[in-house]
C-alpha cells in the first residue's frame, strides 16, 4: 500500500496508480450515495461511459471513480456533499 | 499543435496497431485514452503495484510485441493516457479533456481515428440500477486491473460468450460465480459451434473446463427476473427463472448482466473540416484478433490519405474469417427477444441518468422520440443515452397501434462534447490557431 484515500473522512490505503473504483469495492463500499436525481451512485459499466459512479472530489469537482486515479490524501465524498464554493474546479 | 498530426483515440489493441502502421509510414501520431493505462478491454493492464493475472502466453506475446513496436515508435507517437476526446467540432477542431485536472488541449488534426472499442448492451430489469449490480465487463475490467476479483459470492447473467470467459477468469482468480445465466441454449446448435476456427473452439473448451472444475452451475435459457435488496448475509437478493419456469431467490453481492456487445462509436461525425475514421471493434465488433488486423488496415488507409504510402487491403481474408465465427456465434448465442414494455414491471428504471422508469414512460402516453427526450427527460442524462436509448428507440414503437410508431426522430442524436467535460477546463484552453490548418 502507498498511501491513503478518504472516503467521508475514512481513511482507506491504495496501491500505487489505483483507481477510487477498487479501492472503495476493496473496502466494501459499493454504494457512492445519491446522484442529483435520486438514483444510487455505483459502478456500472467500469470504463467511463455510464456515469453512474461519480463521486466528489474535494477541491476538484466530480469524477467518475472508475477512471479516476488515487493521489495521496484525496478527499472523497458522495456528490453535493461538499459545498460548492469549496469545489470549484480551481481549487481555490 | 500542428496539423500534420494524426489524433488516434483509444490506446486498446486496435489504437496502437493503427498508430504502429501510421508511425511507420512516418506519420506523427497523438494515441490517448480515458484509462489510466494503454491496453484496451482486452489487453487491460493491472495497476503497478496490483498482482497481474495469468494469461496465455500467446496473448501475453501479442500485447508485448505491439507495445515494443509503439516504443520502438517514441519519436513519433506520443501516447497519453487519463485524456478523454470530448468530440469534433465542425470546424475541425478536436477537444481533448484532462481527466488528472489539467486544462482541456484543443488542436487540429490532418486526421482522427476513433479505437474505442464495444459497448456492452444491458437491458433493464427491475432493481437494475441497486448498488452491486454492473456489467460483466466491468467485473472483468475490475479483476484485470486490480488483479483480484470483488469480495463475496458473484452471479453472471445475460447472454453472449463474455459470461463463461469472465467466470472462468474469475474462478481462477479464487472466486467462482455461485451461477451463469445464459438466455441462449447453444447447445441446440452444437454442429454449427463445429464452424468455428480451431482457435475459438479451444477457448470454449478451456473456459467450460475451468467453470466444471469450480463446479459453476451454468443454467441455459434462463434469466435474472428481478433484483431487490438484500439482507445482512448478501447485497442482493436476485431472483430466477429458469427455463421451465420456475422462479428462485438467491443472495449474491454482485450481479454482472451482459446482453451483448454494440460499437462504442457515440457522437463519432465525420465533419467538413475533418475526416473520421473508426476502427477495430467501434467499427464493428469482431474482437480482439480482428481489431489488431483492421487497426492495420485503417491505419495504412489514413496514411494513403495524407499521401505516405500505398494502400491495399490485405488484411480483408483475414478480418472475413473472424466475421464469418462471430455470425457463428452469433447463431449460438442469440440476440435476446427485444424489451416488452407492455409486460414490464412499472418500476424498472430504463434510464439512469435521469432515473425514468417504464412507469414514467407509459404516464407520457402516445409520444414521439422527442417528447420522451424533452419532456420526459428520458435519455438525457450526462450517458446521453448511450446505455438506454435503444430500449428507448423499442419501447416506442413497440406497439404500432398505439401511435407510438409515429418516431420520427432518432432517440439519439450526437451532440458536441460526445462526454462531460469540465466548462473551466476548456474555457482556459487555447484555440489552436486557424491559419495551422494550412500547414
Amino acid at each position: 500500500m502507498s498511501g491513503v484515500i478518504h472516503w467521508h473522512g475514512k481513511a482507506l490505503p491504495f496501491r500505487k496508480g489505483e483507481t477510487v473504483a477498487t479501492v472503495l469495492l476493496r473496502a466494501g463500499v459499493v454504494d457512492f450515495g445519491a446522484s442529483a436525481t435520486g438514483q444510487r451512485c455505483s459502478i456500472f459499466c467500469g470504463i467511463g461511459q455510464c456515469q453512474s459512479c461519480l463521486v466528489e472530489v474535494k477541491s476538484r469537482g466530480v469524477a467518475e471513480a472508475c477512471l479516476l486515479i488515487c493521489e495521496e490524501g484525496m478527499h472523497l465524498s458522495s456528490v453535493g456533499e461538499y459545498p460548492l464554493a469549496e469545489s470549484g474546479t480551481h481549487g481555490s | 499543435m500542428a496539423r500534420n498530426v494524426v489524433l488516434v483515440v483509444g490506446a486498446g489493441i486496435a489504437g496502437i496497431s493503427a498508430a504502429n502502421v501510421l508511425a511507420d509510414a512516418g506519420q506523427e501520431v497523438l494515441l490517448v485514452d480515458q484509462a489510466p493505462q494503454a491496453g484496451g478491454n482486452f489487453y487491460r493492464q493491472s495497476f503497478p503495484e496490483a498482482r497481474e493475472l495469468p494469461r496465455p502466453r500467446r496473448v501475453r506475446e501479442r500485447w508485448q510485441g505491439a507495445m515494443a513496436r509503439l516504443q520502438a515508435h517514441g519519436d513519433k507517437i506520443s501516447l497519453r493516457c487519463s485524456v478523454r476526446f470530448a468530440g469534433v467540432d465542425h470546424t475541425g477542431v478536436a477537444c481533448l479533456s484532462d481527466l488528472k485536472g489539467n486544462n482541456d488541449h484543443l488542436l487540429r488534426p490532418a486526421a482522427v481515428i476513433v479505437a474505442t472499442g464495444a459497448t456492452e448492451c444491458v437491458r433493464p430489469r427491475p432493481g437494475g440500477t441497486t448498488p452491486g449490480v454492473m456489467t460483466v465487463g466491468a467485473l472483468q475490467t475490475l479483476l484485470k486491473s486490480s488483479g483480484e476479483s470483488p469480495n463475496g459470492p458473484i452471479v453472471l447473467a445475460g447472454t453472449g460468450p463474455l459470461l463463461m470467459a469472465v467466470g472462468a477468469q474469475l474462478a481462477k482468480a479464487g472466486n467462482p460465480p455461485l451461477c451463469i445465466l445464459d438466455t441462449a441454449r447453444p447447445y441446440r446448435r452444437a454442429l454449427s459451434g463445429l464452424r468455428l476456427p480451431a482457435s475459438y473452439l479451444l477457448e470454449a473448451v478451456d473456459y467450460l473446463g475451468t467453470l466444471v472444475r469450480a463446479g459453476v452451475p451454468i443454467y441455459w435459457g434462463a434469466e435474472v427476473a428481478g433484483i431487490a435488496p438484500g439482507d445482512r448475509h448478501h447485497r442482493l437478493k436476485i431472483s430466477i427463472q429458469t427455463r421451465g419456469g420456475k422462479r428462485r431467490q438467491i443472495g449474491a453481492d454482485y450481479l454482472g448482466l451482459h446482453d451483448g456487445l454494440k460499437p462504442n462509436d457515440y457522437g463519432v461525425t465525420t465533419e467538413p473540416e475533418l475526416k473520421v475514421w473508426r476502427t477495430g471493434d467501434c467499427r464493428e465488433v469482431l474482437g480482439a484478433r480482428a481489431a489488431a488486423l483492421d487497426g492495420e488496415r485503417i491505419g495504412s488507409q489514413v496514411a494513403d490519405y495524407l499521401g505516405g504510402g500505398k494502400f491495399s487491403d490485405r488484411w480483408a481474408p483475414d478480418i472475413a474469417r473472424h466475421r464469418q465465427a462471430q455470425a457463428v456465434l452469433h447463431l449460438l448465442y442469440p440476440d435476446m427477444r427485444p424489451f416488452d414494455i407492455a409486460g414490464a414491471d412499472k418500476t424498472t428504471v430504463l434510464c439512469r441518468c435521469e432515473n425514468r422508469t417504464v412507469e414514467d414512460l407509459r404516464a407520457l402516453g402516445q409520444t414521439t422520440a422527442k417528447q420522451a427526450r424533452l419532456l420526459g427527460r428520458f435519455a438525457m442524462g450526462p450517458c446521453q443515452g448511450r446505455f438506454c436509448g435503444e430500449t428507448l428507440a423499442a419501447s416506442l414503437t413497440a406497439n404500432p397501434d398505439d401511435g407510438r410508431s409515429a418516431v420520427a426522430s432518432p432517440v439519439l442524436s450526437s451532440r458536441w462534447p460526445i462526454a462531460p467535460i469540465r466548462v473551466q477546463g476548456i474555457v482556459d484552453a487555447e484555440l489552436p490557431d486557424p491559419s495551422s490548418a494550412n500547414e
